[in-house]
């Protein structure tokens, strides 16, 4: 096993009611790195992501076949634990959606599942650690116990990432998290993302190529399900080998 | 002679509107002349104090608790079953053969008639369990007629959950059931104190059921096993027998403040549930 | 660890789920045990075309009763329907929102009134009435008619003006669209796709109709006879129980819950129809 390699696709395919979402892909990403994804709408990039966290799983009628590994195990074996896989694998979402309760309670709610809650003390450390982290603690550290739901767009989506932060997860996967997000909060979690890449690895999958190009260290471009190309991303945003990929980048379609 | 569809209009929004006056009239006018009858005879210790000479005199005290009682006893068994049922149908499957029978089942036991409930009651639990007629029986006995009421207000709850707080507390390690306590149900109270609201308010209103299951005792009851006297019974018997008019307004009034006042509280939660929904 | 917790309280709430299932067999099976044998044994025939009720000497004939539950039943959708239809449509259709999202409550508050006051009220105030201007003792098929028709208004109010409220707009729209007056367009169009729903809740209201007891006791006059004319009293089916319950033995209680029977049959008959009226229109 290739200890470079964090999580690896081999001929994995997703199923919705019968229908092809992704196609046999075939991918490894390295950890403590960031990998963006890009495509177009429908390539099935958000059905990638929540693969490897396992939440297609809460779709009624969905299948898969093929591999897909977390730290060379196999994640849909049939005694592979999903809850504890989330515990490890944490996502943020395109919306903001902060649990309808304080800032304080939406961080400490991941480290508060499972029964044996930490104490007191330690969730007030790592709920600073994670604020801060998430460049969000200086500005609510004097309201840490009002509604989360009270917080501006681009605050409410680095409360999520605190979420995911204070969960110690391994890996981060996040689905477009600044489509609705003004370009200053943008560039804090971007920001946050590249000083967090050195202690997690994290998917980061966007419609917007630039940000791709601003903060990834590898890209995988996606499209109508199917891997189309992945590598480096100096070399995806200006030498591709597919023409379908220098199609998407410069513009062509999206 | 042919009448110009203008006109024809205004004829039929004008006998509609009637007709609709006509039905909130007479309902309005139901409830003024209760209580224009009965609010006289409320006084404190009407409310305080027992039943004399069968009821021709005296006050209801014992017949309130026994009224507050019922309920209490119904809902502490409906509601764990009711909610229990919409957590399942809405948090622990998909729409399959299996649901259809049970939400089937539901609306069916949703449209029995209160006496059979009192058939049923009288046969199984005041004789074959042995309770007799008692606080027991006729909470057990109201506990399924409500059952329907909570299901669907709970599930109704459920559903007004948002998805997206079960995705996120999914992707964060939680298993349904911490999902279900942790997120969905505190977000689903309100809707479902709704339904318990409208489920005590049956429970109260309701006569033929509670006369074959808790008897019509009406002094105040020292154990489960106690026959009580709710109002609408005591209301019934007053005025059937021909005891006491005056009193049988007065405990009417009662019955029906206190059966606008749950409804009106029900109402309320929900319209508060809705607007904090919208936000 | 944590797959099989989770996995016990699924299994839990499968069990509570099944509590509204399996009480409706309980009471199933309880009415059908204590009736079923009598009907079977006195014949089902002469149990509900005889018009002899006299149970000291055992002779249990339950068509007064049937045919005072009918004559009533018909009476109050008589009055209930066309009123509470109406009503439906002029809140749906004629009432700005605001002003229907007030009176629609409001309405089904009021039908939070308990039976016994309707009665009571029935008893009070409208007896007199009949007695005095048309004849009668007052208590009377009449008198337990209105009461109910009364008492299902709002029941037909709330499901039409729900079934009237899911008629998409665009149906209106085209009417208008072509010129159509507001009525026209109401009931051309509207109220042809609200059918199956205004249809189904006059259905339940029958239902309800059927299984009301408290009101009819006080009302309806209680004389077990075949009626000849609306201001004539009369014992209903559901009036029957109440009153002779408490003072039944043997055979007599026997052939009470045998009506119990005959009652849940209807209502479930009528209650399965509305369903299905209801759960076509979805279909199509």
């Amino acid at each position: 096993m290739n200890s470079l390699v964090k999580i690896a696709a081999r001929g994995f395919s997703v199923f919705f009611s019968g229908n092809l979402a992704l196609r046999s892909i075939t991918l490894e990403i390295h950890r403590n790195a960031i990998l963006g994804i890009i495509g177009p709408s429908g390539s099935g990039k958000t059905s990638f992501l929540r693969a490897i966290n396992r939440l297609n799983d809460l779709h009624p009628d969905s299948h898969i076949e093929g591999v897909l590994q977390l730290d060379g195990e196999d994640i849909y074996h049939p005694r592979f634990d999903p809850v504890a896989l989330r515990k490890r694998v944490g996502m943020v979402f395109a919306l903001p959606i902060p649990l309808p309760l304080s800032i304080y309670e939406n961080v400490v709610y991941g480290p508060r599942l499972g029964g044996h809650p930490p104490p007191r003390a330690e969730l007030d450390e790592l709920v600073e650690h994670s604020l801060r982290a998430a460049f969000l603690w200086d500005e609510v550290k004097d309201r840490l116990h009002t509604s989360g739901l009270r917080l501006s767009g681009g605050q409410q989506q680095r409360l999520c990432l605190a979420r995911v932060l204070a969960m110690q997860a391994e890996v981060i996967l996040l689905d477009e998290p600044c489509s609705g997000l003004d370009p200053i909060s943008t560039a804090k979690i971007e920001e946050a993302l590249t000083a967090l890449k050195s202690q997690h690895t994290i998917v980061l999958v966007t419609n917007n190529t630039k940000q791709a190009a601003r903060v990834a260290d590898k890209t995988a471009f996606f499209l109508m399900g199917e891997l189309v190309e992945h590598g480096p991303t100096r070399q995806i945003f200006t030498v591709p080998n597919d023409k379908r990929t220098n199609d998407y980048v410069t513009g062509r379609f999206g | 002679m042919r009448i110009p569809p203008r006109s024809t209009q205004v004829i039929a929004v004008g006998l509609l509107g009637g007709a609709t006056l006509l039905t909130v009239a007479v309902l309005v006018f139901i409830i003024v002349f209760v209580l224009d009858k009965g609010l006289p005879v409320v006084t404190w210790s009407f409310l305080t104090s027992d039943p004399e000479d069968m009821g021709r005199a005296g006050g209801i005290f014992p017949i309130i608790i026994g009224t507050l009682l019922l309920p209490l006893l119904s809902l502490a068994i409906a509601l764990p079953l009711g909610v229990g049922t919409a957590v399942y149908l809405c948090e622990y499957t998909r729409e399959t053969r299996m649901t259809r029978v049970i939400r089937f089942g539901t609306d069916c036991l949703a449209g029995i008639p209160s006496i059979i409930f009192g058939l049923f009651g009288l046969v199984f639990f005041v004789g074959m369990l042995h309770m007799g007629w008692s606080l027991l029986s006729g909470g057990l006995t109201l506990a399924i007629m409500i059952l329907p009421t909570i299901i669907r207000t709970s599930e109704e709850a459920l559903r007004a959950v948002p998805q997206a707080y079960r995705e996120v507390s999914c992707s964060m390690g939680a298993t349904r059931w911490e999902t279900v306590r942790k997120v969905v149900l505190p977000n689903a109270l309100p809707g479902i104190v709704t339904g318990v609201m409208l489920g005590a308010g049956r429970c109260i209103s309701e006569t033929a059921a509670v006369i074959f299951t808790a008897g019509t005792v009406a002094s105040m009851p020292t154990s489960a096993f106690d026959s009580v006297r709710t109002m609408a019974v005591h209301f019934y018997i007053l005025a059937r027998e021909g005891i006491s008019n005056e009193n049988a307004y007065g405990t009417a009034a009662v019955l029906i403040l206190a059966v606008l006042l749950l409804n009106l509280t029900a109402y309320w939660m929900m319209h508060a549930f809705i607007r904090r929904r919208a936000r | 660890m944590r797959l099989s917790g989770d996995k016990v309280a699924q299994c839990v709430f499968l069990a509570i789920a099944f509590s509204a299932i399996a009480s409706l067999l309980l009471i199933a099976i309880f009415i059908l045990k204590e009736g079923l044998p009598f009907i079977l044994r006195y014949g089902p025939w002469n149990f509900l075309s005889s018009a002899d009720w006299r149970p000291q000497e055992g002779a249990f004939g339950i068509a007064p009763m049937i045919v005072a539950s009918l004559w009533i039943t018909a009476g109050a959708m008589l009055i209930g329907a066309p009123l509470g239809v109406a009503g439906a449509v002029f809140l749906s259709e004629f009432v700005p929102r605001p002003v229907m999202r007030v009176i629609k409550p409001t309405i089904e508050l009021l039908a939070g009134i308990p039976s016994v006051v309707y009665g009571f009220i029935g008893v009070m105030v409208l007896a007199p009435l009949i007695r005095n201007h048309l004849g009668g003792p007052g208590l009377s098929v009449l008198a337990a008619a209105v009461i109910l028709g009364i008492m299902v208004l709002p029941t037909i109010i709330s499901i039409s003006v729900d079934a009237i409220g899911a008629v998409p707009n665009s149906f209106r729209e085209g009417a208008l669209a072509l010129g159509a007056t507001r009525w026209q367009a109401v009931h051309m169009v509207v109220l042809k796709a609200a059918r199956s729903g205004i249809i189904a809740s006059i259905i339940l209201a029958m239902g309800r109709a059927v299984g009301e007891t408290m009101a009819v006791i006080m009302v309806a006059g209680n004389t077990i006879r075949l009626p000849h004319s609306a201001l004539e009293p009369v014992r209903t089916l559901t009036a029957n129980i109440a009153i002779e319950m408490s003072a039944a033995t043997g055979m007599h209680r026997q052939a009470l819950f045998a009506t119990g029977v005959v009652l849940f049959v209807v209502i479930m008959i009528l209650n399965s129809l509305a369903m299905t009226v209801l759960h076509r229109k979805v279909g199509r």
